[in-house]
Order: C-alpha cells, then structure tokens, then sequence
C-alpha cells in the first residue's frame, strides 16, 4: 500500500495537515482548534484526540493557520499551498500562565466523545462532570457509553461489545496494568486528579495496538498545568478516600504527583470492637508524571510511575483470611523530532503485579500467590510525507509469571514461567485523495512459548462523503496469549496466565462499518456494525480434579471455544450549548461454544445484551452544573433451575432428603432489565480566594433495585428461587479545593 | 416547556418508576420443567458384591421434594458384561426409596471390567449406562506428619492389620490438628480421587471449638464428609482437619474414581462435600451448570471405584 501511494499521482485539491503539539512534553493536544483563513476564506477544523488534523478539499493559495488551545499560547503559520499539493505543518504551543474558567474547557472538550471509528474518548473534564459513584472513576465513567457494560454495580470490569474483560488490554501511557482495581473491583485504581485523557478503542483496533481480542483502553496521565508561577494543587474528600495532587515546573517542564487513600480505618476499627469479624482494609494509589524537554525543546523526556495496593485482613474465631494485590508500574520514554517529517521515540517500562490470598480455616491452612511482571522496550519512528503519515515500531516484552498453590500445607501447583513476547508493527495513513484515507497496517509478533510467529494484518478506509458526512470501514486480525482468569464478584484474586504451546492462542477476526454525519458544530450522529468473530477460546476448567499439578494450560483451561459478537451502535450527540449530552443505543448479539460447556451447544453468556441505550444530559448554569445519566439495558443472562432429583453421595452414600437442583442449558434464562439513573449537582466557589467545588451525587435516583444474581434454596418442601439485588441508591458528597 | 411536554414527561416519568419494581412470580426463574426424567443411582466397588440400584424421577421445582414421592417401582434392572452377559439380575423395588437388590447370585465387581446397567420401567422407558471398573488400588502408608508437613511423625496402624483393635493402637490416637496425616500409594491410572471421612460415634463431642458456632450451625455439623475430586498427582492425599468436627473413631476411606463418578462430582458441588449447598444462578460467578451425567436415557450415575480405608480414634486437641 505504501509502495501503491507513492507511485500515485497528484492529487487535485489540496491538503493540509500536521499535528498539534505540547512544546514542553511534545504531546499531542487532543482536540485542538485550528481555523485557516485565506483573502476569501475561512474554515476550521478540531484535532483528533492525538492532535493530529487535516482540512481537505483547498484550492491553490496562501492561507494562515491558528492554532488553539485552552491554556496554552495561540499560534499562526503561513502556507503557500500549491494545487493538488499536501503541505505539513507541526506546531508546538507553549503553556499560557492565563487562567481560564474551567467551563469554558468543559464546553470545548465536550465537543467530541467519538472522533473516529469505534474510539471513544473522554477526557478529565468530561469525566468530572458525569454522575459519580462516590467519586469520579475513569473506567466506572465508561459505561455510559454505547457498547460498553459493566457486569454489575459492584464491578469495575469492562465487556466492550460482547467481549469479557480479559479481552480489554489497559495501558496507563503504554504501560499494561493487569489488575486496575480497588475494592474487589467497586473502583478501578485509576484517580481521576491523575489522568489526562481516556481512549477507549471498542474494536478493529490500530497496528500500534496489540495483544487482546476485543478492545483498548488507553488511559493518558495528566500533564502537569503549563502555570509558570510555582505548584499548584488539588485536595479533595469524597466519601471513599482523601486526595491530594500538585503540580508544578521543573528543569522547562512539568511535573505532576497525585495520591489518594481510603480512610476508612479509624471506623472500621471501632466496629470491630464489638465485631470482631470487621475486616482491616484499605487501599492506596499513586502517580506520577514529569515531562523534561532537552535539545532546545525538540525533544523531551517523559517519566511515569504508578502504584496502587489493597490490604484486607479479617480474623474470626475458626481462622483468618488475608489478601493483598496491587500494582506497580513505570515508564520513561524519549521523544524527538528527528527533521521536519520524522519524529522518533524510545521507551522502557516495567509493570508488577501482585497478589496473594492466606487462609487458615480449622487448623487447615491453604495460600494462593500470583506475581505477573512485564518489562518492556519500544522503539517506534513516524515519518509524514505528502500524502503519507507512516508509524512503525518495535516492541520486546519479557515476562515473569509465577503462581503457587498451597493446601494442607502441601504445594498443589507451583507454576513458574518467562515468556518472550517480541512485536513489530508499521502503519501507513494514506490520503488517496482529499476525500479517500487508506490506514493499512500490519503487526507481527513473536511468542517464545511454542515459537509462534502470528501476522495480524488491520485496514482502516475513511470516505468524506460530503462536507458533513464521512464514511468509514475497518478491520482486522488479533491473538491474545494472556489469559485472565478472573472471579466476578471479588477480583482482588485476579490471575493473569501466559498460554504454552499445549493451546493455541486465542483469534479473533474483526470487522467494523461505520457511517457519520456532522450537520452542524451542535450535532453530531454516527451509527455503526461490528462484527467479531471468535477462535481458540479458553477458559478456566474449575469443574477439574483439586489439587492437580500440571502445568500444561490444556490441563487447566477448557480450550477449543468459539464465539461470534455481532450488532449495531448508534450514537447522536448535542456538543455545545448550555445543553449538552448524548444518546447511544446498542443492538448485539453475543455467543459462545465450547465442547465441554452446556453439552457443546452454542450458548449466550451472561453479557450478551440484545438492547442497550445510554442517555447523558448535562446542564451548564453559571457556577452550577447539573448532569444525568441513564442507562437502559436487556438483563443478564443466567441459568435457571429446571427440576429437583435425589441422588446418593457416592463416596459416604448419604442421601440428602431435600435432593439437588438441576439446572436448565447454560444461560438459557434472563434477569429483568437493568436500568438506572445517576444524578448530580456542583458548584464552583472561592473558599479562601481559591476556586472550589462541592458536589453531590446520586447513584440510582430512583433506588431500582437491579437483579444481580439468583440462588435456589432447597431447604423448603419446594424450592425457593431468591434475587440477590445490585445496589440501591447511594447519596454521596465531596468537594475539592485548587491552590 | 408546553404543557404537551410536560404531560410527555409525566407520563415518562411514571412508565419509568412503574418499572422499579423487581418483585416476580418465583415461577418466573424457573426453566419449562425437565420434571418425570428416570435418575439412576448405582455405584459398583471393585472386589465387592454388586450393590443395591436406586431409581427415581426428577421432581417440579413447585412440588413437594420427598423421597419415596418419587420413587420408581416396577422396573426391570439387570446388570450385563461388557460382552452382553447378564451378570446381576435384580428384584422388584423395596422400601419407600425405589431401591432394588440383586436377586440371587452376586458375584463380586471385578477391576479393569466394563459392565453394563440395563433398566426397563414398567411404562417403557429404557436407560442404559456403562462403567470400566478401575485397577484395584491400595494405599501403602498411612503417616502422621509433623505440622509442617516435613517430616513423619508415626506410620499408623491399619485397620487391614488390626481390625477393630487398631482404634486401641497407641500410633492411631490421634489429638485433634495434630500434625498431618498423609495417604502414599501408588497411583492407579484413574481420572482422580475422592475421600470420604465418617465419624462411626452416634454422640460423641466436637473437637472443634463449639463457641464459634451457632444452635443452627451445629446442627449442619455432619459425621460424614466428603471431599471434591482429587488429582493426587503425586500419589499423596493429605487429610485436611477441617473435615473433621467430632472426637472418637474415624473412619476415612478413599475411592479411586472411574470416569462417569468423577465426571458427576466434579461437575455437582453438592456431591463433594457441600451437601445442601445453595446453587447459584446469575452473574455471580458461573459454578451452576448441568453436570455431566453418562446416561442413557435419564440422568443419574452408574460408576465405579475401587477403594481403601483406614480408621483413627480422634482425641480432643492438646491445648
């Protein structure tokens, strides 16, 4: 494709393009304006989430770029644009010591939540100001979105069109997180004062990307404010944890540290005072973000760090129970404009993760530990030429898995591997013609377990239509080596396993078509079909022999299993204007087959969601803020009972006088539909002559108490179905003061 | 707003409350009934007689449970070779609980055998199902580890040796979490083990802290357990402590399992050692399945083990 571009001959009208950048961290400024003006006219165009932009469809003449961007120096460029010519043009903004009133961002950076072909992104403003739980939560956030869900009120874990949560890689700027979780999974452990942007791609991901089937969530940390005039902060109190972050210039650069704990503490040990069962618990995190410019600001340094932890402890009279998990991660990377059409990086990273349950119950002791780490090298090259942008790069990942199992004081399983993962990916964009945009891409990956080598080609085909309507396809091939295995309620116990060479890792083919029509700067519609197909599923055998001791991945997991997502996404959005907000709606379909599940038939899991419509309104007056979420969706799939039958216990011959129940086909029963609104209300303040905010919101207004799960109870002469209900409403406070 | 607008709303708004109720009919959450389907109940033990077969139907989850309410009777049950042979001809039900017995001779199960199950109820309906006897199995050593599970303390005396006598045996009494005890063996080619633990006293005292629990829960304290399915890969098995709630003789025995027991166990919680458990449909983890059943015709088990045992007195902890 690259080779077709460059033997095509000129266009007739011109292009231009380039991308917008932060001077100090040479960071795209997503969502950029830039309005180009010639002696009889005037045009303009928003960056995408990268800063990168492009105005088609210009004749032959001189024209004047500004660049802006909220909070940062506004910038102009002449170009003398020849016909059919395409003329690049970077630009680095410098940060403005200006202080701009925060609506002013929000109403800017609300105008596009989808940019491009099932991406999603919204950024920290946008984030603030949707109904929280407890306080503001990026992943939480997401599910007000078309084509994501949540499995229940208690869970953080993302099924992003039919696919489980192991299939979503999440990076923290490019460093995987394997557990981002809090609580068992009530909050992720990404702190909202910590990240900058959150890029959600829901499938037919880029080349850049590997290494899940289904999607990625690529979480940006935030930038340090451009201010010149010292450190500046954010303390904030919700009802789950105190925050602190600061912010400050270092060496021409920013940095930025944000932290936050639960408090809890103090309370829970005065109630175990009288219950002792009252578990210790808390969790913490923290991140870190610095940005160094060098070689007289045509490059910089970039450092990450993260860190988050959960302790919990209970004792009881027959034993104890201890867990902790958490993550450690950290990144540096180097940027550099290497001429006017090559920019290159370089970046190290390492990622822990660690987790380990004690339990002791009668005098039986048994311990479950599972250490993940990564350590990374990327070395990636972009070159934007007339009518290509091409991107490659080289990733090497060593990894170090070990898990134990000990029962009885006895090792049942002690798994110990380290696995080679080596990438290699290019990407060209290429502008047929101003209208036409090809993104052909293809990565190829080595695994050293089995010495596989996997070739997953991507396309990507953009149509501008007319002036307002563009339309788009796009898809691809993906592996996924690591396997999560994963308990829904309580994923302080999440284990992430690489596959060996006993399996085959699992495929996924995907295809996505997708049609927008922007009318105006208010409005903008997109609808959208997926389709994905599904190979060499696994999951984890718990129906096997306790105690087992193979290491082979066929001995612990199902394996074989296929599977198909399929459906339309519909999505309107009003962007500007006092009113503001959006509506999806979500038609899928979700299946799964595997030879030892439901007798090997074809069988729905418990997120196939046939409807589903997001509804987020929010009202801008003045120093008030008023948002609303509503979320409407078919209810889970589940297994109903079918009969009841006696059966002696085999190995003591005890027959149980109120028998056992017989379960349905897998899934073959619906929960009732799952919907909920969440509400909330803040306002901007001075509190010492700093600005301030209170909120206050309102998880599930109208207390529907959704159907989480179903239990029967055979200790009646009949058996007793019972509904576990989902959360009901949850008033909570916080507020939060800058300095 | 118009007041068109408004009443829209009103009447949005009410539509969407009338839907906060979740209250249903408890019907509601069950499956079109599998009720009338035969169960088979029979498990054949290597070098004993054949045994007793047990027939009944699955229930309506609406209906009263009991045991002699469904029951099968008049069924014609015999057991073949593999070859088509009838080995075991079988009487008519007895009791209240569908159980039938052989008739007439009953020569002993033999290892490594396939045998047939044939039943034919009086309405017509035919259920088969086969099983292949496992290898006999024989554990070699029964120890007492010390706590740390390193070294070994006491080899016990065997009920094989002793008989009765072996609960006077100084090496089998046993104060309650002392140590670890351990089954060796060597290990027959079988797809996993299950252990079974009996408290052969009618009344004898906890040796587990009784405070800890409550009236209710004592009440669920059961003499005989058993445990999941157990791969022994290392031709060990310990016995955990927690399966043990009571003082006085103990007997523990262990099957080596032929695939159709281990395929049910391993696939019904309910039948290795959660008894009465609570079966869990929903999000919530995904544990309530169908379990796996090798039968023709119905659901149920025909399998086969061959098994050993031995037997301790336990005495109250040490403090």
């Amino acid at each position: 494709m690259v080779l077709l571009g460059l033997l095509a001959g000129p266009v007739q009208a011109g292009v231009l393009a380039g991308r917008v950048l932060d001077q100090a961290s040479q960071d795209g400024l997503g969502f950029a304006s830039v309005v180009v003006e010639s002696a009889d006219f005037r045009t303009g165009v928003i960056a995408d989430e990268t800063g990168r932009y492009t105005i088609r469809d210009l004749p032959a003449g001189l024209y004047t770029l500004t660049f802006h961007y909220i909070g940062y120096s506004t910038e102009e460029r002449t170009v003398l644009l020849g016909q059919g010519d395409r003329a690049v043009t970077n630009v680095s903004l410098a940060g403005s010591a200006i202080e701009m009133e925060t609506v002013e961002v929000t109403a800017r950076r609300f105008e596009k939540v989808q940019e491009e072909l099932s991406t999603l992104t919204l950024t920290q403003d946008q984030m603030k100001i949707l109904p929280a739980f407890g306080e503001t939560d990026p992943i939480r956030t997401l599910q007000f979105l078309p084509g994501v869900q949540t499995a229940s009120d208690i869970s953080s874990g993302l099924y992003v069109r039919g696919g489980g949560p192991d299939q979503t890689l999440i990076l923290l700027d490019q460093i995987p997180i394997y557990n981002p979780t809090h609580a068992f999974g009530l909050f992720s452990t990404f702190n909202a004062d910590a990240v900058g942007d959150v890029t959600l791609y829901k499938g037919a991901y880029p080349a850049r990307y590997g290494g899940r089937l289904g999607s990625v969530l690529d979480v940006q940390s935030r930038n340090g404010r451009s201010d010149k005039d010292g450190v500046h902060g954010t303390v904030g109190l919700s009802v789950i944890s105190g925050r602190l972050s600061l912010d400050g210039p270092a060496a021409g650069g920013r940095w930025a540290v944000s932290a936050r704990r639960t408090y809890l503490d103090p309370v829970l040990n005065q109630l175990r005072k009288s219950t002792p069962e009252i578990p210790e618990y808390y969790f913490y995190d923290v991140n870190t973000h610095a940005t160094i410019p060098t070689r007289g600001r045509a490059g910089n340094l970039s450092v990450t760090g993260f860190l988050a932890q959960d302790d919990l402890f209970t004792e009881f009279d027959a034993g104890f129970v201890g867990q902790r998990w958490g993550n450690q991660a950290g990144a540096v990377k180097y940027q550099t404009i290497l001429g006017d059409s090559w920019l290159g990086s370089v970046a190290f990273s390492g990622s822990r993760y660690h987790g380990e349950t004690e339990v002791e119950f009668f005098n039986t002791a048994a311990s479950f530990s599972n250490g993940f780490v990564d350590f990374a090298t990327r070395l990636e090259l972009e070159w934007e030429g007339t009518s290509h942008r091409v991107t490659s790069g080289v990733e090497a990942t060593a990894y170090q898995f070990d898990y134990e199992e000990v029962f009885n004081r006895e090792t049942n399983l002690k798994l110990d591997r380290s696995p080679r993962d080596l990438s290699w990916f290019v990407e060209d964009s290429w502008d047929i013609t101003s209208r036409w945009t090809v993104t052909d891409g293809l990565r190829m990956r080595y695994f050293s377990e089995g010495d596989r080598v996997l070739y997953e080609p991507r396309l990507a085909i953009e149509w501008a239509a007319t002036e307002t309507v563009g339309l788009q396809l796009a898809g691809g091939a993906y592996h996924q080596y690591l396997q999560l295995i994963s308990t829904e309620g309580f994923s302080g116990a999440d284990l992430y396993v690489p596959l060996d060479d006993s399996v085959d890792p699992g495929r996924s083919y995907q295809t996505v078509a997708g049609v927008t029509w922007d009318p105006s700067e208010d409005w903008g519609f997109s609808a959208e079909a997926y389709g994905t197909l599904l190979r060499d599923l696994i999951v984890v055998d718990d129906e096997g022999a306790g105690g087992q001791t193979s290491q082979r991945i066929a001995d612990v997991f199902k394996t074989g299993g296929k599977g198909y997502a399929t459906g339309i996404e519909l999505f309107a959005q009003k962007r500007t204007g006092r009113w503001k907000g959006w509506l999806g709606y979500t038609l899928g379909w979700t299946r799964r087959k595997f030879d030892d599940v439901n007798e090997g038939k074809w069988f729905a899991p418990k997120y196939d969601r046939r409807h589903d419509i997001n509804a987020v309104a929010n009202y801008d007056a003045g120093p008030w803020t008023y948002s609303a979420a509503f979320l409407l969706g078919t209810g889970q799939a589940f297994t109903p009972a079918a009969a009841r039958y006696g059966i002696r216990n085999p190995a003591t011959g005890v027959y149980d006088e109120e028998g056992l129940v017989l379960a349905s086909e897998k899934n073959s029963g619906r929960l009732l539909p799952y919907h909920r609104l969440d509400l909330s209300v803040a306002k901007r303040f001075q509190a010492w002559g700093y600005p301030a905010q209170w909120s206050f919101q309102v998880f599930n207004a109208y207390s529907r108490r959704n159907e989480w799960f179903v239990q029967y109870n055979t200790e009646d002469p009949t058996v007793e179905p019972e509904v576990a209900k989902q959360l009901p409403i949850i008033p909570t406070l916080g507020v939060s003061f800058d300095f | 707003m118009t007041s068109s607008l408004r009443r829209g709303a009103l009447v949005a708004l009410t539509l969407i409350l009338a839907g906060c109720s979740t209250d249903r009919e408890p019907g509601d959450l069950f499956a079109p009934s599998n009720e009338g389907t035969i169960v088979l109940d029979a498990v054949l033990i290597v070098d004993a007689p054949f045994p007793s077969v047990y027939l009944s139907r699955s229930a309506a989850l609406d209906e009263d449970f009991t045991r002699d309410g469904v029951a099968v009777r008049g069924a014609d049950v015999r057991i073949e070779s593999g070859g088509g042979e009838i080995l075991v001809r079988y009487a008519d039900a007895i009791g209240p609980a569908g159980r039938y017995d052989p008739a007439g001779p009953n020569p002993s199960v033999l290892p490594e055998t396939e045998y047939r199950i044939r039943v034919m109820t009086a309405d017509g309906e035919l259920v088969t199902a086969v099983t292949q006897t496992p290898a006999r199995f024989q554990v070699t050593d029964w120890v007492q580890l010390d706590a740390r599970g390193e070294a070994v303390q006491e080899t016990l005396a065997t009920v094989r040796d002793l008989g009765d006598a072996v609960f006077d045996d100084p090496r089998n009494r046993i104060p309650y979490a002392e140590g670890l005890l351990e089954a060796r063996f060597d290990r027959p080619d079988v797809p996993a083990f299950q252990v079974g633990v009996v408290n052969l006293e009618e009344d004898s005292d906890l040796v587990v802290d009784s405070s800890i629990f409550s009236e209710e829960d004592l009440q669920d304290l059961d003499r005989q357990l058993s445990s999941p399915p157990l791969a022994a890969d290392a031709a060990t098995l310990r016995l955990p402590w927690f399966a043990i709630f009571y003082g006085g003789r103990t007997m523990v025995r262990i099957f080596a399992l032929d695939e159709n027991w281990y395929d049910l166990v391993r696939t019904s919680p309910e039948l290795s050692g959660q008894a009465g458990a609570v079966a869990f449909g929903g999000n919530l983890g995904d544990a309530f399945d169908r379990p796996v059943f090798h039968v023709q015709g119905g659901i149920g088990l025909f399998g086969s083990a061959s098994v050993d045992s031995n037997a301790f007195f336990v005495l109250p902890e040490e403090k």
